[in-house]
């Protein structure tokens, strides 16, 4: 999300840029952010459920998705069981 | 005296401070390095924990904490004079302002990105947790009241408000709507949110809608009902996002009109050391919060940012910078205000609206610039309500989640989102109709200040278990601390107790003095485990765990 034409990407104007994008634009981008986490869990939910108990649907899909989003599980996994705080909860 | 002269002392402030010491504390005591791994490197997710420049960054932490305290703060305080505000604004966040918003950030950076309630059971004991969180309550429930009346005043006693304010309410049901469903181009949107809300603001001055007080404070209460329910995307973030440029223009206007009119401080200097409201100490240190200290900036700095800085070395820009430009806007409106009003007694009888104060303030000021009085008093008086409405759209949604988390083991109902909202906005609107403000805005004040202790002394913990200067930290926080508890107690006992006897609003009275005991209290509590923690750690009975990123850096 540039507010600048690259022409006018001096330091110090891009410095303005980025205070004026964090300032306005932040809030924004981190709430299209926590929409795309919450289908991209329910994604790795449906993949990686059958683990943890959840009945596998997909189990061809699953197989052949699985090499692509193995290396996510570990983040993922991370995020899901990290002990939520009463802050943490605000966003839900 | 030229208002001018407020700037030499705002700048001395802003550069020995910042410059200086900030600079000095973040490499002598905190030891800033900057090839260590921080949080948001070491588990980015893409949302929570998500490296981002530091000017954004910036840009976002102002966004956060600046809210209409550091404004309205200053303007009760000026009974005691400009002096004495000014003093304290300087001082405060000289000695303890910034560094609180800093350390808050460094400790849970240090802390792999912990929030305060996991801090507090880790550094103090197992119970702060819960303890903290019934604070945070009643916190919020103070923060509700006081804010709830300021706009219900403000906007019930100014005819030109309801139309713009409904605009603007409207216009953040579109703007989400257009970037989060229709996926129509941002600037589009913005072009057509600033529009809308500056046109709405020219035609309420023409079609003037006069609402009564209660009529309004409903309004009020069904917004945070909204705000609370509704998910953050489709109100919140929208209507923060929407009318923030209003706020923008009011300050920039400002700012520009106190130097065009460079006009004299008619307020007088000094007062009294003690008004109809109390004493200079405590009740000045409380009565200005935001601007100097305040705790919820300890919740931002530990919640979101420290999980967003990709370098230790961005924490004092960042946090401490904030800090600094929020100190700016407090100074803004102190001389906008001690500029506009010659008269002592007709600003001290027009305090308990403070907003109607800021109007004239403001409004004179944004006049230098050309622009029509009649306009230039909306913009000011959208540009105080939006700026307390930002406050309330977040209160009631903390306060729900505060309730599932408290009672929802022992209650089940505490859990619904529907209850708890409901339950939070009765309280709300007792204490609004039954309490007597301006006592509020100083309870408020003091649980906001305690707060601000409080993540002092995890600091002050944190600082004792890794063997550094702790004394950078403690001071402010006993000052904090006394200052606060004290301001509580005085509250508590020699006004709405007092208050109640004699037969003044007896139930809000009693109400808020409970609050403010069950605050006292609770604080105690905490003062206990907390020197019971730092006898622990200065013993050196606890093993100091390894820092977080020591290992990755």
């Amino acid at each position: 999300m540039h507010l600048l034409p690259k022409k006018l990407d001096h330091t110090w104007i891009k410095k303005i840029g980025d205070y004026l994008r964090g300032f306005f634009l932040y809030g924004i981008v981190e709430g299209i952010s926590a929409e795309k986490r919450c289908l991209d869990e329910l994604f790795m939910l449906g993949l990686f459920g059958k683990e943890i108990g959840f009945p596998g649907l997909f189990n061809f899909y699953y197989l052949r998705m699985m090499p692509y989003y193995v290396r996510r599980f570990n983040p993922w996994k991370r995020r899901v069981l990290r002990e939520k705080d009463f802050f943490d909860h605000i966003k839900d | 005296m030229n208002s001018l002269w407020v700037l030499v002392w705002w700048i001395v402030i802003l550069v020995l401070g910042y410059w200086v010491y900030a600079k000095w504390v973040a490499k002598n005591i905190f030891e800033i390095n900057p090839d260590r791994a921080t949080p948001a490197k070491m588990y980015m997710d893409g949302v929570d924990f998500m490296p981002a420049n530091k000017n954004v960054l910036f840009g976002f932490q102002l966004n956060s904490i600046a809210g209409a305290a550091p404004i309205i703060g200053p303007i009760v305080a000026l009974q005691w004079g400009w002096v004495p505000a000014l003093l304290w604004l300087g001082l405060g966040v000289f000695f303890i302002g910034w560094l609180h918003d800093f350390s808050s950030a460094m400790v849970s950076i240090r802390n792999d990105g912990d929030t305060f309630g996991a801090l507090g059971y880790k550094l103090i004991s197992p119970r702060a947790r819960k303890i903290l969180l019934t604070f945070i309550y009643f916190y919020l429930l103070l923060i509700a009241t006081a804010f709830g009346h300021i706009i219900t005043k403000g906007v019930s006693g100014n005819a030109a408000l309801p139309f713009p304010l409904l605009v603007v309410i409207a216009v953040a049901f579109l703007v989400g709507h257009m970037i989060y469903k229709s996926k129509v181009n941002i600037l589009a949107t913005t072009i057509i949110a600033i529009v809308l809300i500056f046109f709405s603001i020219w035609l309420g001055t023409v079609w003037q809608i006069k609402l009564s007080y209660d009529v309004v404070l409903i309004c009020v209460l069904i917004f945070g009902y909204f705000s609370s329910i509704l998910a953050v995307w489709r109100f919140i973030q929208p209507y923060n996002y929407s009318s923030v440029y209003v706020v923008y223009f009011g300050i920039i206007a400002g700012v520009i009109g106190i130097i065009i009119g460079h006009k004299p401080m008619t307020l007088p200097a000094f007062t009294s050391w003690s008004i109809g409201m109390g004493p200079l100490w405590p009740l000045l240190f409380v009565t200005i919060a935001c601007g100097a200290i305040s705790g919820w900036h300890s919740l931002v700095s530990s919640t979101a940012t420290s999980r967003q800085l990709e370098n230790e070395l961005d924490i004092r820009p960042v946090t401490g910078g904030a800090m600094f430009a929020e100190f700016t806007i407090s100074i803004i409106a102190v001389i906008v205000c001690a500029t506009a009003f010659a008269d002592k007694a007709a600003y001290v009888a027009k305090v308990s609206n403070p907003v109607g104060i800021f109007v004239g303030g403001l409004g004179g000021a944004i006049t230098s610039l050309g622009l029509p009085i009649g306009y230039a008093k909306a913009l000011a008086g959208m540009m105080i309500i939006i700026l307390a409405l930002t406050v309330v759209n977040l209160v009631f949604r903390f306060m729900k989640v505060a309730t599932a988390e408290l009672l929802g083991d022992a209650i089940g109902a505490a859990k619904n989102p529907h209850v708890a909202t409901i339950v939070a906005l009765i309280i709300t609107y007792v204490l609004i109709k039954t309490g007597t403000w301006l006592y509020v805005w100083v309870l408020f004040g003091g649980a906001n200040q305690l707060m601000a202790s409080f993540a002092l002394l995890l600091v002050t913990l944190y600082l004792v278990q890794k063997s550094k200067n702790y004394k950078i930290a403690i001071y402010p926080m006993f000052f904090m601390y006394a200052t606060t508890v004290c301001a509580l107690f005085y509250m508590s006992f020699f006004k709405l107790i007092p208050g109640a006897l004699a037969g003044k609003k007896v139930f809000g009275n009693y109400f808020a003095a409970a609050v403010a005991i069950l605050l006292i209290i609770l604080a105690l509590i905490l003062a206990y485990d907390g020197w019971k923690a730092f006898m622990k750690y200065k013993a050196g009975v606890a093993e100091a765990p390894a820092e977080a990123g020591e290992s990755a850096a």
